[in-house]
């Protein structure tokens, strides 16, 4: 499983976003619930705001939708994240495990 | 890092006399008015007197005439910055910043910066101000929310295409962006509902009030190395603000932390300190400026003001069915109201299955609206929980059954998506429900109010060293301003993982060369995050007496544990070994390996969201409107209470706060468009004559994410005060409340329609 998985990254190389659709959909493996926004389905997704992807981390994971649905990657780097019921600061190397849940959310200020 | 659930904690919790209390009480603390350098120039800044206008022409001729004037800057001075917000700018578009302390173009408010002098005396400067001869082409303002989201509202800039829309607009407009979040179907779910509340709300914008005007110094050095002397919420961040906006190395700039008279989220970000640096180096001289009363109120970042529609639908037996709501938010002159945040805050409390809440920010002609604790959830919070009020009259419910039947608790999904974990919402309903203040009987025209508020709280980055001195008492230094008594919490968390004694720990808040980076202290994170890191960087330090004292022992570390400030035998395999203080292994320290020093830089993640219940009792004078708050109660999760007066002051100062925006405050223009009301003459914060003595309790739920269990604590005071305020009135008086603040001709236009 693990070498099939490997040679299925290596043969779709840069697309990290294909990669991680395919390789979950043909090895079934468990994968993290993302979920957009309404306004960024709607922007960016035609609509579509939940995702099942098979992603490592934040930074995976931003580039994964930026190939899917290019322009949103910075837009959604502007807010905020919460993993696993946990909003994030600066989220970017934070893993994401298969059975994560992962939420985009506007920027919160403090006073 | 150790766990310390189920510990018995020997500091914290206790109430040790702070450790910046005398120098404020006998004056000689160090505000940033205070600085004073040798060559120091006074620096003032000309403003806008109109509330919206193209800048024709700057002429500063005469101005750098004047004799005594040393140097005069306008726009022009400011380098270009990219107009947008790219990766690692922490979302702050550069442009807008450096518009907003400078105007480049455009007056966008009464009150905008468009010229800066500096002279050998104020007086003089004052007067060069008046030399410098701006032409303006007046043009239409808007100043309403709800008047600034029209199509045909004077448009402030051409460059602002609504976001979170589709299609995306083709023309520009005041709309900054719509944000919508959505749990189930509420549109399908009201038809489940026996009784149905719809009320609009208006509110004023207000400003944080904090006592001390904005003040900064700053020097210029041959080298091109640049000092700054200032009080902010963060020197960090304005080390790395002046930097971005002047196109500097960030190591080139040193920024010295002053006292703090107040911030409240208003000192988050920079209005003087990059003039003053332009200043100084135009000079070649030190400069100070010096915000008056009136500059604060005309020209920081005062919350906004805002137009709300909430509707909520509930069972015959209170079961809340369906909640919707609609929040329209100003930003000020330049994009970054709190509307995402009032958004997922609104609903906070309550465990809804369909819910959804919808924001629009609006730029209008006024100052830049920035943080006040808590931002934007006060406002959607008083929408909120006065309609949950008038549903439990509807159904005539005690308004206390109704939260806690449809009160968040751990695993409730909120709005936004996530589901909450431990958290105190339910506990601090019972302890209200609980206090004795439910059986005093009430006067005739007296009411009581109820009101619940959430707050995220956050974590970020923070920076702290502990350092042990050769006869074992400490001095810890961390990056964050304290605004709220967060020194004292650093010196009991260091005290508590060290083992000694709190009165040998000496807590300092270092400059920006001499400590690692520290976010700014906002977010009621410091506690939590800057405290993280000080139980780190003094675990650092155990571990480093441990691993010293096994040398001596000639064991391995393990046979050395630390107990009470101890090094002691972890077991025979240590030998007959007599335990060694921590000032005994200081002593030795530079024959065992050198100099004691515990450090930690981390970005905490694991804060603990909070809410908190407030419970009044008012009583409204029907011939005058004027409303008294008799009674004032606020229970509230603070997870563990490192200082508990430190937590107590911050809900009173919270609720004093709430009180005044919900009865007084509010930002007045004339139909030029100009500030009416600059000063805290007619600008009406509460006194301490104002309140009743706000009775506090504090509840512990810890926090899974914090060793010792810490939730913020500043800003979930301030969230429910205007709920319960207006609920009380609404008890009192029968008039629903509906537009803040709720001053007396308002009360008794309300009364006198009712009768």
């Amino acid at each position: 499983m693990a070498i099939q998985s490997y040679t299925q990254r290596a043969v779709f190389g840069t697309l990290d976003c294909r990669g991680a659709l395919l390789l979950a959909m043909t090895n079934n493996t468990a994968m993290a619930r993302i979920v957009l926004s309404d306004e960024f389905g709607r922007q960016f997704a035609g609509g579509q705001t939940h995702f099942d992807l098979d992603v490592r981390d934040v930074r995976h994971l931003l580039r994964t939708l930026d190939g899917m649905f290019p322009g949103i990657g910075e837009q959604l780097e502007a807010g905020a994240i919460a993993i696993d019921n946990e909003i994030i600061p600066d989220p970017w190397l934070n893993p994401i495990r298969p059975d994560s849940e992962v939420f985009f959310l506007p920027a919160i200020k403090g006073g | 890092m150790a766990g310390y659930e189920g510990k018995e904690f020997k500091w914290i919790g206790t109430r040790p006399v702070r450790p910046d209390g005398v120098d404020k009480v006998t004056g000689r603390a160090t505000y940033g008015a205070d600085m004073n350098l040798p060559g120091q120039l006074t620096g003032r800044i000309l403003r806008s007197p109109h509330a919206h206008a193209k800048i024709l022409s700057i002429d500063t001729s005469k101005a750098e005439k004047l004799a005594g004037v040393k140097a005069v800057i306008t726009g022009k001075d400011f380098p270009a910055m990219h107009n947008g917000v790219l990766p690692g700018d922490e979302g702050v578009n550069f442009h807008y910043l450096s518009c907003n302390i400078m105007a480049q173009g455009k007056a966008l408010y009464d009150g905008h910066a468009v010229a800066a002098v500096a002279a050998t005396s104020a007086a003089i400067a004052e007067e060069a101000l008046a030399l410098i001869e701006v032409k303006y082409e007046v043009l239409p303002h808007v100043i309403d929310v709800d008047a600034a989201l029209k199509p045909d509202a004077p448009l402030l800039h051409d460059d602002i295409f609504t976001t979170g829309v589709t299609p995306k607009p083709e023309k520009p407009s005041n709309t900054v962006q719509r944000v919508q979040m959505q749990l189930g179907d509420p549109d399908a779910a009201f038809k489940d509902a026996d009784v149905i509340v719809e009320r609009s709300f208006k509110t004023k914008a207000v400003h944080q009030g904090y006592i001390e005007p904005h003040a900064a110094v700053a020097e210029w050095s041959e080298d091109g190395q640049c000092r700054i002397w200032c009080s902010s919420q963060g020197h960090f961040m304005v080390r790395t603000l002046t930097a971005r906006l002047l196109k500097m190395e960030v190591a080139q700039i040193r920024v010295m932390p002053a006292e703090i008279g107040g911030g409240f989220g208003g000192k988050t970000i920079v209005f003087i300190e990059p003039t003053a640096v332009l200043l100084a180096r135009k000079a070649e001289r030190p400069v100070r400026i010096v915000m008056s009363r009136d500059e604060v109120f005309r020209g920081s970042g005062p919350a906004p003001g805002t137009s709300i529609d909430v509707k909520i639908g509930a069972k015959k037996d209170g079961t809340l069915v369906a909640a919707t709501g609609e929040f329209r938010y100003q930003a000020g002159a330049f994009p970054g109201s709190p509307v995402g945040a009032a958004c997922m805050a609104a609903f906070g409390p309550y465990a809804l299955i369909h819910v959804r809440v919808t924001g629009y920010e609006a730029v209008t002609n006024r100052p830049l609206c920035y943080s006040y604790r808590a931002p934007g959830a006060p406002l959607s919070s008083f929408a909120v929980e006065s309609v949950i009020d008038e549903i439990a009259q509807k159904l005539n419910m005690d308004p206390m059954e109704i939260r806690i039947k449809n009160g968040s608790k751990e695993g409730t999904q909120m709005v936004y998506g996530p589901k909450l974990k431990a958290v105190g919402n339910l506990e601090c309903l019972k302890a209200i429900q609980n206090h004795p203040i439910n059986k005093i009987p009430l006067g005739p025209n007296q009411g009581r109010g109820l009101a619940a508020g959430f707050w995220f709280n956050l974590g970020g980055q923070s920076s702290a060293v502990v350092n042990i001195a050769e006869d074992g008492t400490a001095t810890i230094m961390t990056g964050s301003p304290d605004i709220g008594g967060s020194r004292a919490s650093m010196a009991l968390m260091a005290a508590e993982v060290l083992g000694i004694d709190y009165t040998k720990v000496r807590p300092i808040v270092g400059d920006t060369a001499a400590v690692g980076f520290c976010e700014i202290t906002h977010g009621s994170r410091v506690t939590f995050a800057t405290g993280m890191a000080i139980i780190q960087a003094a675990e650092d330090v155990v571990l480093q007496c441990r691993q010293r004292v096994a040398k001596m022992w000639e064991v391995d570390v393990d046979a050395v544990k630390w107990e009470d400030g101890h090094a002691r035998p972890a077991g025979a395999n240590a030998g007959d070994q007599k335990p060694l203080s921590l000032a005994q292994i200081a002593a030795k320290a530079a024959r065992t390996g050198g100099p004691l020093v515990g450090s930690a830089a981390i970005n905490a993640g694991g804060a603990g969201p909070a809410f908190g219940v407030h419970i009044c009792d008012v009583e409204v004078d029907p011939e005058t409107g004027h409303v008294t708050v008799l009674r004032y109660v606020a229970a509230q999760d603070a997870g563990k209470a490192i200082h508990p007066s430190y937590v107590e002051g911050q809900i009173q100062g919270g609720v004093a706060q709430g009180v005044g925006w919900a009865l007084n405050e509010e930002y007045i223009f004339g139909a030029d468009g100009r500030l009416q009301n600059s000063g805290f003459l007619d600008y009406r914060i509460p006194v301490a004559s104002d309140l009743p003595m706000i009775d506090t309790i504090i509840l512990e739920v810890p926090n899974p994410g914090h060793p010792f269990g810490v939730r913020g604590v500043g800003e979930v005071p301030i969230v429910p005060p205007l709920g319960a305020i207006a609920n009380a009135i609404a008890r009192a008086t029968g008039a629903r409340m509906t537009d803040l603040p709720m001053s007396p001709p308002k009360i008794l236009a309300a009364i006198d329609a009712g009768k």
